[in-house]
């Protein structure tokens, strides 16, 4: 894989995971699952097969478009803007978490082998991130799209130890689950605004 | 036809229709109820890869199914599992019926069954995992029917499973190398972390059982306590796989300490939390912590003993935990809560169901008499001589319970009102109580009537015997 593409894709994950820390709301959180997906999509493509790469992305954009459909048609207002204090620590706190991904990437990449060391990279920053927007956000929806962020940092690094057509198949299912169990939480609130 | 189909596409395709239907109630908790019956005495009756002869025709029930490259294998030693699964879901089925359950109910049970069998039957056994998590997603619909949302209980809930799923598919992965090349202590050190925290994440274990109380307190405690039972009866079978399909990590000294350490850890937590509890939901779910600590200890000790009490364990679990579970629900249903201080005097009311709750609980407790009683002497036995300290945490989890149970009888009965009403309106709770108190009490007198059939739930894991 050039190490252009993989330099690129790691930036795009730092920066899509700064703005979806410090700007919350559906829009950002959703957009940037599209680009996450789309650096996986990458990193498998040059990793995997075509036919995994593609299967995964296509999965994923459906679970993002699932989301974003219903939150769309639900009228999900954006979080109103953050003080200055929250912004600066919700940035301290994710500019840490990239950190420690990269900290952890290096010894990581010892027993990861068989990857390359900024999917590693990109795979970490993507869990810690999940596991940030989770202490972050308390509503259903917004847990489930945090939980998507972090299956997506895991799957870019199985799917390049495992191969298996079954695992992407049930992995697929799972985010379709998720995805599917936040759209109806989105609209059961909509119908009780509605109401 | 092939036993996969039967035990796992069937029931899986079939809760789509449940769930269409879902308001027609009367229809689909029938359809459900006699479906998990069938398909539990199908697995009674019906071994896989065993030629039956019906007349003049001959039939062979195959056992494999191949999907996407992988095979599903069901065969006739993991049967008895089965019929465990689908006749603790026609119990469940029968109760929820009665209580007027959430109308997901029959179609959510019957599709995460067939989730869990299949993380029984899938080869490689460590895709099982993602499966589990299926299982676990199915559940969502029903939590947030009833009340329009999920909980911060069930939300903790399903981070957890997803975050133990990651840890148990990455340690698969990690374990394979491990087992064809000779490993270094610091790459087996850190396969057995992983899978700890893995299975510490997806069987609750301390320190990540916290959602099991919020769980119990914030949801229907009858569904819950069948999410709970279901899911971490297969978690301990998908436990014992690895175990199985191990031997280095059958031999690992680290893993039987941990499991012994993190497993009396839960029990003497569960039982002392389970005596403060104010709330009966929560009690219900610290319990469930204990029997889990339980499971941990009897698994660690990896003898065959330990491993009889283990399978031997699940049934009047199962028994008590149901019964503990339906009573809750019918006093939520009719009380709004759960809070020991608003249920003074209940029990001159509904004595019937006060009495199942009570010896439900002081089952799982352990008390003479009762159906956990033989199990936890046994266990005591096997372990005394040889670790005192996690027999005495076994004996501080049993006076934990107990304690809960006198506080909870002391407040049931403490109303200055006359008794009034010794059964519920509902004729099929009656029945379900008394038939669940009358079995607690016989198989805590003759437990040789179950403990044969539940020692064959061990044969799937020849290299544990």
């Amino acid at each position: 894989m050039p190490y252009v593409v993989q330099l690129l894709c790691l930036i795009l994950v730092v920066a899509a995971c700064l703005i979806v820390v410090i700007r919350p709301g559906w829009r950002v959180l959703l957009t940037a699952l599209l680009a996450f997906y789309f650096i996986q999509f990458v990193f498998l493509f040059y990793s995997t097969t075509t036919l995994f790469a593609v299967i995964n992305l296509i999965i994923g954009w459906m679970a993002a478009g699932v989301l974003g459909y219903s939150s769309h048609r639900a009228g999900l207002a954006d979080e109103s803007h953050q003080i200055m204090a929250g912004t600066t620590f919700r940035l301290l706190s994710e500019f840490f978490f990239i950190l420690t991904g990269f900290a952890l990437s290096r010894s990581a990449s010892y027993w990861l082998t068989n990857i390359p060391f900024m999917a590693i990279t990109a795979a970490l920053i993507l869990i810690l991130t999940g596991i940030l927007l989770l202490n972050y956000y308390h509503q259903s929806w917004q847990v489930i799209s945090s939980l998507l962020v972090f299956l997506a940092g895991f799957e870019l690094i199985y799917y390049m130890l495992e191969s298996s057509l079954l695992v992407v198949m049930l992995i697929g299912l799972v985010k379709m689950a998720f995805a599917f169990t936040g759209s109806y939480v989105i609209s059961l609130h909509r119908q009780d605004k509605s109401s | 036809m092939n036993s996969p189909v039967i035990w796992i596409l069937f029931p899986a395709i079939l809760s789509i229709p449940l769930t269409i239907l879902r308001n027609n109630k009367k229809l689909v908790f029938s359809l459900g109820i006699a479906t998990s019956i069938i398909l539990a005495l199908l697995a009674w009756v019906v071994p896989a890869d065993t030629v039956l002869k019906l007349g003049a025709v001959e039939y062979k029930l195959s056992s494999t199914l191949t999907i996407l490259g992988r095979e599903l294998i069901i065969n006739s030693t993991q049967q008895t599992i089965i019929l465990l699964m689908y006749g603790m879901t026609a119990f469940w089925l029968i109760g929820a019926f009665a209580i007027s359950g959430p109308s997901l109910f029959p179609a959510a049970s019957l599709l995460m069954n067939a989730f869990l069998a299949a993380s029984l039957a899938v080869v490689p056994f460590l895709y099982a995992a993602i499966l589990i998590e299926l299982a676990c997603l199915v559940t969502l619909p029903v939590f947030f029917q009833s009340k329009r949302m999920l909980g911060s209980g069930a939300l903790r809930f399903i981070t957890f499973q997803t975050m133990g799923m990651t840890f148990l598919l990455l340690s698969g992965w990690l374990l394979g190398g491990v087992e064809t090349a000779p490993a270094s202590q610091i790459a087996v050190l850190r396969v057995l972390v992983i899978l700890g925290t893995g299975l510490a994440f997806m069987l609750a274990i301390f320190p990540f059982y916290s959602w099991i109380p919020m769980l119990t307190e914030q949801e229907d405690p009858y569904f819950v306590g069948f999410v709970i039972l279901s899911l971490q009866t297969a978690i301990l079978f998908f436990v014992l796989n690895f175990l199985e399909n191990y031997a280095w990590l059958r031999n690992s000294l680290e893993l039987k300490q941990a499991m012994l350490l993190f497993g009396a850890v839960m029990v003497v937590t569960g039982g002392v939390w389970s005596a403060f509890q104010k709330n009966l939901g929560r009690m219900f779910g610290y319990a469930a912590i204990v029997e889990n600590g339980l499971s941990l200890i009897t698994i660690g000790l990896m003898s065959f003993a330990t491993l009889r009490i283990f399978s031997d364990m699940l049934l009047p679990r199962i028994l008590a935990f149901g019964i503990w579970a339906l009573c809750l629900s019918v006093i939520k249903s009719s009380n709004d809560s759960l809070m020991v201080e608003n249920l003074k005097g209940i029990a001159k009311s509904k004595t019937l169901i006060v009495i199942g709750l009570l010896v439900a609980q002081f089952s799982i407790g352990g008390m003479p008499l009762l159906a956990g009683f033989p199990l936890r002497v046994a266990l005591l036995q096997e372990i005394s001589f040889e670790l005192p300290g996690i027999g005495w945490s076994i004996l501080v989890s049993i006076v934990g319970l107990w304690v809960a149970g006198v506080h909870t009888l002391s407040v049931v009965i403490n109303s200055p009102t006359p008794w009034k009403k010794f059964l519920v309106s509902n004729i099929v709770i009656n029945f379900l109580v008394a038939i669940g108190v009358i079995s607690l009490i016989v198989l805590g007198l003759l437990p040789q009537l179950y403990t044969e059939v539940m020692e064959k739930l061990l044969l799937p894991f020849a290299h544990l015997l």
